[in-house]
């Protein structure tokens, strides 16, 4: 033990012994000591503050195009006489003259509705087909697997497209911006790598000696799934979810590259105007004229990703049921 | 336990695929980095290729080993800052030409037909006629060109001593190949339609592309007698003659397009693929493909047997890159690896307010024009008011200069500056809002907010959603309508945009052209057009101007008769015209020859008709 | 252990068939055609598109599309007329490629040599071979060492590096090294030399294998600190083995699960190539073509990608699931 860390259990004590708190209350006192950890649950709960209130917070309309007003640097950017910034613009203007603070403090509604809402669907799905191929191994466990297979080489996008095509005029289609659509689908072939992770680690837990034990001690399987095995596959569990939430935010930009994503709309009362991955393609393309257009966002992408990964680790050590001290 | 057996088989397998990448090339990647760059200054200095060939690998890699530091020398010389190397003398870089950089996707000149495929076929062939400076057909492969008093027979004279890149002679006999492979129905080409009607005996023979005829159905023809019927023939090894239907002042034109360039029969026999492989793409084109990294560059070298008006050829090499991403480009470009690129509307304020760059502009005219299309068959576009009101009530200036920064220029008639038959004075639809909401009150509608939803329908990207919510900001504006944005996928959106039925109410177009004649642009919105076609467009005034204008061989009526046809379109205003597009062109001081006097729409890539000028000189 | 192997491999050829079946299928519902090109530019005459249609057997019943594609079929020959025997899918011949208006076919695209230079295919392969090679030889020693560092600054900063490549899309992070390395610092081009065997794969390995590598450093560090703590862990070291032996002997195998597990897909999809990556470093892949393919409504290259995709999927499942057993022996196939 001497190479492990000085701050986190250096002298961890016989374990089993005791069992002062509930493992929830346990659980969130140790997250509460993993100062970055901390760090992320307040940053994550700003941008949840930032999304709630965004009209409030905003100091312009998001949607609202000004003429004359296009691509204007950031108000601290002087050093070009031919664009200088506008005051009213704090962070500048977008390439039709819309304010770019505004938009992002909009563009973070969509970005988390996106990275988290589908997570559910991924984690129903995957969890509950890993955990039954794993476990039950033979037939059902090679049909399973061959059935993500299948799915995971679904034309996903050109279903998409199809989709937004037939529906693009019911509801259905136009639900939050046509997101409601494109996440449903994606969710729909985005849990195969899920179920698989889970499968891997029930393939080897289940040969474990303690599920052994709990068998022989004839404990009904779902209470043995439940109790013993899932909580087990809870760190990469939770590291594939924290990953999983970048990597859906850029697929929905990557649609809007491909030309399928988010419909726009200059509709000045509409809730959900933008997402900071529709702002980051937007500042790719605007890469030499209008760099700002792409930082900023990138920026707050970045720092919410990192956001939610200390978070996940620091869930992930914290309900860790064998790292339990003090 | 059988799988414990297995256990030394598998991790032996797992090393192998591991060690397959570690072999070819992985090795050292993070030490690498070092180890090139110190072979640059002795690359560059002693073999300064821009496509280095295999001698230069063995020297990129023997002084690492002995030098790994040496990052000082490389930032201090300037001309090691490159590996590709910098600019040379003769040799012009440039991305693939044809809007996207991508690859074309097949280059046989019977059966290609977008712009970047043209653009590649041309440098290594040469049609019977080229264009000149100012746009108008002269004789190319053909020394001169004889026109019968009826204007039905053509009789070119090949130029004597005409020869092939490989030294082989090109004869009559071979352009009487090309000009039948074009009209044969085998080759089934995707311009095959181009010569309908035109050529004498084409559409009797071309029966499936030009009468909708099947495969099997022109099987069971006498195709042997069709081809005897047709009117291009070899009279010897230096003239070639060709037949016409009916009067065609335009066919001149067309005798410099692409899809008469004079492939040889031995080439296109080596199969469906044969252009794919240097070897056999054989032209008499000005330059000689020499290698084609296909996905990555191809390479022109200068055609010594060239003969032609685009010579003499002071360039030695010419060399496509394919770059997908504009982006990336633009940093090629600014870090000396290319020598010329046309600069996105994006891009166009960095260049602007960048020292340098801004003295490297040159601005050209584009050959396109765009427009708004109105489905003149669904309400409420039905009505020619309102078409009126909606092409009064856009600001075209606005358009051009927030969305393209300026690039291109705001129109109200079809045929674009430079162009033959371009009007400058025909405005009638100049932005003016009051006119247009007044248009619209003296429509069957009355007034605005009884018009049905207008729903503005388009090719999703991310550049067109921005250009949509600016235009849809206008409409309200302007206007005080508030459209709903419909953006498609692409390839669905072209689909719907094929038919009246389909097509959307209010969509955004535009038309390029293929040969600078009227007839190439008013023709299309006669009823049967292209363009009056998808959008439900009939004019009877208009199409009998038109069918006078195509076969008019006086010069100066016809030209009258299509300025006519104009008028009566802009009037009509089935679609509102905006703007024609281009903008300027980024070139590097030392490429000689292409500036704003001596380009021309037209060019495959800026400066091609002026080659005998052109040249890079470091 | 052999009878499992065949048993899986015989799995795979339903797995194919319903992949072909629905990628075909759905490629053919989705609106849009191959001749709906650019509509700025002159469309394809009708009848010119009805030729095509018939040319590429376009016209006939979807079943008879399908089993043409995927088996085999009488084709009749355009010259003569006659009706030829032709091998579908399964006879390795994926059909016409409708960009190239049936000049070429979908195999001579992707695994074909490019007038004398290595396919497609090759540089897809490699590329991602390389870029998986660099995520795991980087990402499993930064795992290890944050999880014997937990909580540490190193810990912090190994999460923080690896995090921050992942949160960015490959565009981004693509570009980003094309700036540095070859704009401002000049010791790359911007235009690669694919005649050099290493320099040009030095940034594409890069960007593609640093999403990789902040997946897998994770992955790692999380079992790594799961299997920390386990008893056998624990008995070992109080038995006196060194520290060192421990880690790797006993930690490292157990902890290698997950990872493992996720490089099945990973390499599979790596392999067949990737689009951002392709068009940022201008790679001749497949990954650039294959995404095209769906915009351009090109149904032979679809559907070949996805069986491609399936068929590398299928195989790397296989081996991460014989690696299970050499990882731990417990996990047995009956």
């Amino acid at each position: 033990m001497a190479t492990s860390a000085p701050t986190a259990g250096a002298a961890a004590p016989e374990l089993s012994a005791q069992q002062p708190r509930s493992l929830w209350a346990d659980a969130m006192h140790r997250l509460l000591r993993n100062r970055a950890a901390v760090a992320g649950v307040c940053v994550v709960l700003i941008y949840i503050l930032i999304a709630l209130f965004a009209p409030l917070l905003a100091p312009k309309n998001p949607v609202e195009q000004t003429a004359r007003n296009s691509l204007r640097p950031p108000v601290w950017v002087t050093d070009n006489p031919n664009r200088m910034p506008n005051p009213a613009n704090l962070l500048g203007t977008d390439s039709n003259g819309r304010d770019i603070l505004s938009r992002l403090i909009f563009g973070t509604r969509v970005s988390l509705i996106v990275g988290v809402v589908p997570q559910l669907i991924i984690l129903g799905l995957g969890v509950t087909v890993g955990l039954v191929s794993g476990f039950n191994g033979g037939w059902i466990d090679n049909l399973l697997m061959r059935i993500t297979e299948i799915v995971a080489a679904f034309p996903d996008l050109l279903f998409i497209i199809t989709l937004t095509v037939a529906f693009r005029d019911t509801l259905f289609g136009k639900a939050l911006g046509g997101l409601l659509l494109i996440f449903t689908a994606l969710a729909a072939v985005s849990w195969t790598g899920m179920a698989r992770l889970v499968r891997g680690q029930v393939l080897s837990l289940k040969e474990k000696e303690f599920v052994e034990a709990a068998r022989a001690l004839g404990i009904p399987t779902g209470q043995i799934l439940a109790r013993h095995i899932l909580p087990n596959t809870m760190a990469p569990i939770i590291v594939s979810v924290s990953f999983s939430i970048p990597g859906l935010i850029i697929s929905e930009a990557i649609l809007t590259f491909l030309g399928v994503g988010m419909r726009p709309s200059v509709d000045l009362a509409n809730p959900l105007p933008t997402s900071l991955g529709q702002m980051m393609q937007e500042g790719f393309s605007n890469l030499s004229s209008g760099p700002w257009m792409l930082l900023f966002p990138v920026a707050m992408i970045s720092s919410l990703v990192l956001a939610f990964t200390f978070v996940g680790d620091g869930l992930r050590d914290a309900l860790d049921p064998r790292d339990r001290e003090g | 336990m059988q799988i414990r057996n297995l256990r030394n088989t598998a991790t032996l397998v797992l090393m192998l695929v591991l060690a397959v990448p570690i072999l070819t090339a992985c090795g050292g990647a993070p030490a690498a980095p070092a180890a090139t760059q110190t072979a640059k200054p002795t690359t560059a200095a002693a073999a300064p290729t821009v496509a280095p060939k295999p001698s230069a690998a063995p020297a990129a890699t023997a002084p690492a080993a002995t030098a790994p530091v040496a990052t000082a020398p490389a930032a201090t010389a300037p001309a090691a800052t490159a590996i590709l190397g910098p600019a040379q003398s003769g040799v012009l870089r440039i991305r693939m030409p044809g809007g996207s950089g991508a690859e074309p996707d097949n280059v046989d000149p019977q059966q290609a037909s977008f712009v970047s495929e043209i653009a590649f076929i041309m440098m290594g062939y040469q049609g019977l006629m080229t264009f000149d400076k100012n746009m108008k057909p002269i004789p190319g492969a053909a020394e001169s060109v004889k026109v019968s008093t009826d204007g039905l027979t053509y009789t070119f004279k090949i130029r004597p001593d005409s020869k092939y890149s490989d030294g082989t002679p090109l004869t009559a006999k071979n352009f009487e190949y090309a000009w039948h492979r074009l009209a044969n129905p085998e080759t089934a080409g995707q311009y095959q339609g181009l010569a309908c009607g035109i050529i004498k005996g084409y559409s009797e023979w071309s029966v499936a592309a030009c009468q909708g005829k099947t495969m099997t159905e022109t099987l069971a023809l006498d195709l042997k007698k069709l081809e005897a019927d047709y009117g291009v023939k070899a009279i010897d090894d230096r003239t070639l003659q060709i037949e016409l239907t009916a009067p065609a002042p335009y066919f001149l034109s067309m005798a410099a397009l692409w899809i008469g360039a004079p492939v040889r029969e031995q080439d296109a026999a080596k199969g469906s693929d044969w252009w794919y492989t240097p070897e056999n793409y054989i032209g008499n084109g000005p330059f000689v493909l020499k290698e084609w990294d296909h996905g990555s560059k191809a390479v022109w070298e200068v055609n010594p047997n060239y003969v032609g008006p685009l010579g003499p050829i002071k360039l030695k090499r010419v060399e496509y890159y394919m770059i997908t991403e504009s982006q990336v480009a633009f940093q090629a470009y600014q870090n000396d690896e290319l020598d010329m690129l046309n600069v996105a509307a994006e891009d166009l304020s960095a260049v602007q307010s960048d020292p340098v760059l801004s003295k490297q502009i040159v601005n050209a005219v584009g050959t396109c024009t765009f427009y708004f299309g109105f489905n003149n068959t669904k309400p409420p576009f039905n009505d020619i008011k309102v078409r009126q009101a909606f092409a009064q009530a856009f600001d075209r200036e606005a358009w051009v200069r927030d969305i393209f920064n300026g690039l291109g220029n705001p129109t109200q008639s079809f045929i674009p500056p430079g162009f033959p038959g371009y009007q400058p004075d025909l405005k009638l639809w100049s932005f003016d809002p009051a006119a247009a909401k007044a248009s619209i009150a003296a429509s069957t509608y009355g007034s605005v907010d009884k018009l049905p939803e207008i729903k503005l329908t388009y090719s999703a990207s991310v550049r067109n959603n921005a250009r949509f919510e600016w235009v849809a900001n206008q409409l309200k504006m302007n206007l005080g309508i508030s459209a709903v944005l419909d953006p498609i996928d692409p390839t669905a959106y072209s689909a719907l945009t094929k038919d009246k039925t389909t097509s959307p109410q209010m969509y955004y177009l535009g038309w390029c052209a293929d040969y600078p004649d009227p007839q190439n642009w008013i023709s299309l919105f006669q009823t049967t057009g292209q363009l009056a076609d998808r959008i439900g467009f009939s004019n009877p005034a208009l199409d009998k101007l038109i069918k006078q204008a195509d076969a008019e061989q006086d010069a100066a009526k016809r030209a009258d008769l299509y300025a006519q046809a104009q008028k009566i379109l802009v009037e009509a205003a089935p679609v509102a015209f905006l703007q024609n597009d281009g903008g300027p062109w980024l070139i590097k001081p030392y490429v000689k020859g292409v500036a704003q006097e001596n380009i021309t729409p037209i060019d495959y890539w800026e400066g091609f008709f002026n080659m005998p000028n052109v040249d890079v000189q470091p | 252990m052999t009878a499992y192997i065949i048993r899986r491999i015989l799995w795979q050829i339903p797995v194919l068939l319903t992949v072909g079946l629905m990628t075909f299928g759905i490629a053919k519902i989705t609106p849009g055609s191959p001749f709906d090109t650019d509509p700025n530019h002159r469309q394809l005459a009708p009848a010119v598109e009805k030729i095509m249609r018939q040319k590429f057997g376009m016209d006939l019943p979807f079943w008879h599309q399908f089993t043409r594609y995927m088996f085999f079929d009488l084709v009749g020959n355009p010259k003569t007329g006659a009706q030829e025997f032709q091998w579908g899918a399964i006879g390795g011949n994926f059909g016409p490629t409708y960009t190239s208006r049936g000049s070429r076919t979908v195999q001579q695209e992707l695994f074909g040599d490019r007038s004398g230079k290595p396919s497609r295919f090759y540089y897809s392969a490699r590329l991602g071979l390389q870029a998986l090679l660099f995520a795991v030889i980087f990402g499993i020693p930064m795992g290890v060492l944050a999880a014997l560092k937990q909580n540490s600054w190193i810990d912090y900063s190994i999460l923080f590096v690896s995090t921050l490549f992942a949160s960015l899309s490959n565009l981004i992070v693509g570009f980003l090294l094309v700036i540095i390395f070859a704009v401002s610092l000049n010791w790359f081009t911007v235009i690669p030399d694919w005649s050099d065997a290493i320099q040009p794969w030095i940034l594409p390995t890069l960007a593609l294998g640093a999403v990789q590598l902040g997946f897998i450093t994770r992955l790692t560090r999380s079992s790594v600190l799961e299997v920390k703590r386990q008893d056998y862990i624990r008995t070992a070291q109080s038995k006196g083995l060194a520290t060192q032996v421990v880690i790797w002997r006993h930690m490292l195998k157990n902890a290698l699960l997950p990872v493992v597990t996720i490089l099945g897909p990973a390499a599979a999809g790596l392999i067949t190539g990737t689009l951002y990556i392709e068009i940022i470093f201008q790679v001749p892949g497949m990954g650039s073509l294959l995404i095209e393919a769906i915009g351009k409504r090109d149904y032979s290259m679809i559907t070949a990608g996805a069986l491609i995709f399936v068929f590398f999927l299928g195989v790397a499942n296989l081996i991460v699931d014989i690696a299970y057993g050499v990882i731990d022996p417990r996990i047995s196939y009956k």
